[in-house]
């Protein structure tokens, strides 16, 4: 009798030590999966987060040139005011003779 | 992590194919002491001499295959291929434990320290044989 159980306990055994074996090995790979996939995103954050400083400081650098380029447009405007206004002083009023 | 050759398989093997010839040359003269490899629950059933020789090369042979194949098979291939050896010694171990717990071998009353000290080695080598199996194919992609 006793004798009789053994290949059924086997069978039973070998079927559960392969099917344990099988999903260990699977939950692995997928955990090992789910790291990589991980880490790629958080290379890739990271790689994001230098691109988006780079872009921060272009933007701030852009500003400044900016504002230099309106002074300069100022400086412009007022000089461009005062040649007209040396010229107004320099045009003979309308009808005058010309010698 | 360092993994070995896988040599209590290997060590499995050497003894399969050493009873399974013993069993086809001479089956009468080893029959009696299959014993020692735990073989007497299969002799129970009706399977020996020869028929159990045939069986243990059987079995050998495709642990041998899964082994020398090793990456060219898949993971699960490889560890069917194992299975019936290892089935040999699952259910060597079990006669074995019920032998020494009862005390006699088909039948026959035997004292039982003289069987747990006969039948220790092999029950070991079971034990061991079953964690190389698993361990083998739990890191079966890191190799």
């Amino acid at each position: 009798m006793e004798q009789a159980i053994i290949p059924a306990a086997t069978l039973v055994i070998s079927l559960a030590t392969f099917a344990f074996t099988n999903w260990r090995t699977q939950t692995m790979e997928n955990r090992s999966a789910t790291r990589d996939t991980v880490d790629l995103l958080s290379r890739q954050s990271e790689g994001y987060a230098r691109e988006i400083k780079d872009l921060r400081e272009q933007m701030e650098a852009c500003s400044a040139e900016i504002v230099d380029l309106k002074r300069r447009v100022a400086d412009c405007e007022t000089a461009r005011i005062a040649l007209v206004e040396k010229l107004t002083l320099f045009t003979p009023p309308s009808g005058a003779q010309r010698d | 992590m360092t993994l070995l050759r896988p040599y209590i398989i290997y060590w499995a093997i050497a003894v399969h194919i050493a009873w399974g010839l013993a069993l086809l040359i001479d089956p009468v003269g080893a029959t009696p002491a299959v014993i020692l490899v735990g073989m007497h629950w299969i002799i129970s059933l009706g399977v020996e001499g020869p028929r159990l020789g045939v069986a243990l090369l059987f079995a050998a042979s495709l642990a041998l295959a899964s082994l020398i194949a090793g990456k060219q098979l898949t993971n699960a291939v490889s560890f069917l291929l194992l299975m019936p050896q290892y089935g040999l010694l699952v259910a060597a171990f079990m006669s074995d434990s019920l032998s020494v717990y009862g005390g006699n071998v088909l039948g026959n009353p035997v004292d039982r320290v003289l069987l747990f000290t006969a039948l220790w080695p092999t029950m070991i080598a079971a034990l061991l044989h079953s964690a190389a199996i698993v361990e083998r194919h739990l890191t079966w992609n890191r190799r």
